[in-house]
C-alpha cells in the first residue's frame, strides 16, 4: 500500500462520520414522545403522587448505566486484554462514557425522587451508597483513560478496572434484598410479574425503547467519533 | 424555716404565672363579650396522594438537560475532528 492510499484509507473514518446523526434524532424524538406520555397521559401513583413518573426516566436509565453499559464496558475490555483490537478498547470507552451519563441521571432523579418520598435528598444507605460507588469507579476509569498517553497501556489498564467495576454490579442489585434501606425493591428486574397497571407498564415499555435507542445512539456516535480521533492521531504522527 | 419559705416563694411564683398567663380569659368571661369568631379554618384531612408535580417536572427537566449537554459534547467532538488541522 502506497502513503498516499494509506492516509486515505486512515482518514476515511473522518469523512465517514455523517453531517447528520438520523438514529440520534430519532431517539430524540422517541424520549420526547415517552417524556409527554408519561407526564401527560399516565396515571399518577395512589401513595406517591405525580413524583412517581420519574420512574419512566429512572428506572430505564438505572438498567442501561449499570447493567448494559456495565457489562459492555467490562466484557469489550476484557475481550481487548485476550485479543488486543483497538475496536473493542474504543468499544469499552464508549460504552463507559455514555454508562456514566446514564448513572448521573439515575442519581439525580432519584436525589430528587427520594425528597418528595423520604423527605431527604441523600441517605447513607446500601443501595443509594452503592450506586454512588459505582459512579465514582466509572469517573475513576474515564480519569485514568485521559490520564495515561501510551494507548497499549491506557487500553490495557482501563480494562482490568472496568471489569473489575462489573463486579460491584450483582452486589448494587442485591442490596436491597441483603440490607434494610430506604429503597424499594426492585418493581421491573425481579422474577415474578412486574407490580404495575397495564397503562404503567406500557409506558414503561416505551420508555426503555426510546431510552435504550438513545443510548445505542450515543454509543454509536461516541465510537465513531473515537475512531476518527484515532485515525487523525494516526495520520499526524505519520 | 428556709425551706418553708421556699416552697412558699415557689407557690407565690406559679401563682402569679397562672394569673398572668389568664386574664384575658377571664376578662372575656366575667364581661360577657363574646368571643372573637375564629378566622383559622382546619386543615382538612388530606386524601389522595401528596402534590409533588413539581419535583416530577424538576427531575424530567435535570434529566434531559444532562442529555442535551453531552449530546452537545459529542457534537462538538465530532465538529473538532471533522476540522482540517
Amino acid at each position: 500500500m502506497t502513503t498516499a492510499s494509506a492516509l486515505d484509507a486512515r482518514a476515511t473514518p473522518v469523512r465517514r462520520l455523517p453531517p447528520v446523526d438520523w438514529l440520534l434524532v430519532l431517539s430524540a424524538l422517541a424520549v420526547a414522545g415517552v417524556v409527554a406520555r408519561a407526564t401527560l397521559y399516565t396515571p399518577a401513583d395512589a401513595m406517591l403522587g405525580a413524583v412517581q413518573r420519574l420512574f419512566y426516566v429512572h428506572v430505564p436509565s438505572a438498567i442501561l448505566g449499570m447493567y448494559v453499559a456495565c457489562s459492555v464496558m467490562a466484557i469489550a475490555g476484557g475481550l481487548y486484554l485476550w485479543i488486543k483490537d483497538d475496536r473493542l478498547d474504543r468499544i469499552a470507552e464508549s460504552a463507559a462514557e455514555v454508562g456514566f451519563v446514564f448513572l448521573t441521571v439515575v442519581l439525580v432523579t432519584g436525589s430528587i425522587w427520594g425528597k418528595a418520598s423520604w423527605g431527604t435528598y441523600w441517605a447513607w444507605e446500601p443501595r443509594l451508597t452503592s450506586a454512588l460507588f459505582l459512579w465514582f469507579l466509572v469517573l475513576s476509569y474515564l480519569v485514568l483513560r485521559d490520564a495515561i498517553e501510551n494507548r497499549e497501556a491506557r487500553a490495557r489498564l482501563s480494562a482490568v478496572l472496568g471489569v473489575l467495576a462489573l463486579l460491584l454490579v450483582p452486589f448494587i442489585h442485591m442490596t436491597v434484598y441483603l440490607f434494610r434501606g430506604l429503597h424499594p425493591e426492585p418493581i421491573v428486574l425481579k422474577p415474578e410479574k412486574p407490580a404495575m397497571s397495564p397503562e404503567m407498564l406500557s409506558t414503561f415499555g416505551f420508555a426503555m425503547l426510546a431510552f435504550g435507542l438513545l443510548f445505542f445512539a450515543m454509543i454509536r456516535l461516541r465510537y465513531q467519533w473515537a475512531t476518527a480521533r484515532d485515525a487523525r492521531a494516526e495520520l499526524e504522527q505519520a | 424555716m428556709r425551706l418553708a419559705l421556699q416552697q412558699a416563694s415557689v407557690t407565690v411564683a406559679v401563682y402569679q404565672t397562672q394569673e398572668s398567663a389568664a386574664p384575658p380569659a377571664l376578662e372575656s368571661q366575667e364581661s360577657g363579650a363574646v368571643p372573637p369568631p375564629q378566622t383559622s379554618v382546619p386543615a382538612p384531612e388530606r386524601t389522595g396522594p401528596p402534590d409533588t408535580v413539581s419535583s416530577m417536572k424538576t427531575g424530567y427537566v435535570v434529566a434531559l438537560t444532562i442529555f442535551l449537554a453531552y449530546i452537545v459534547l459529542l457534537m462538538r467532538r465530532v465538529a473538532s475532528v471533522r476540522k482540517p488541522s
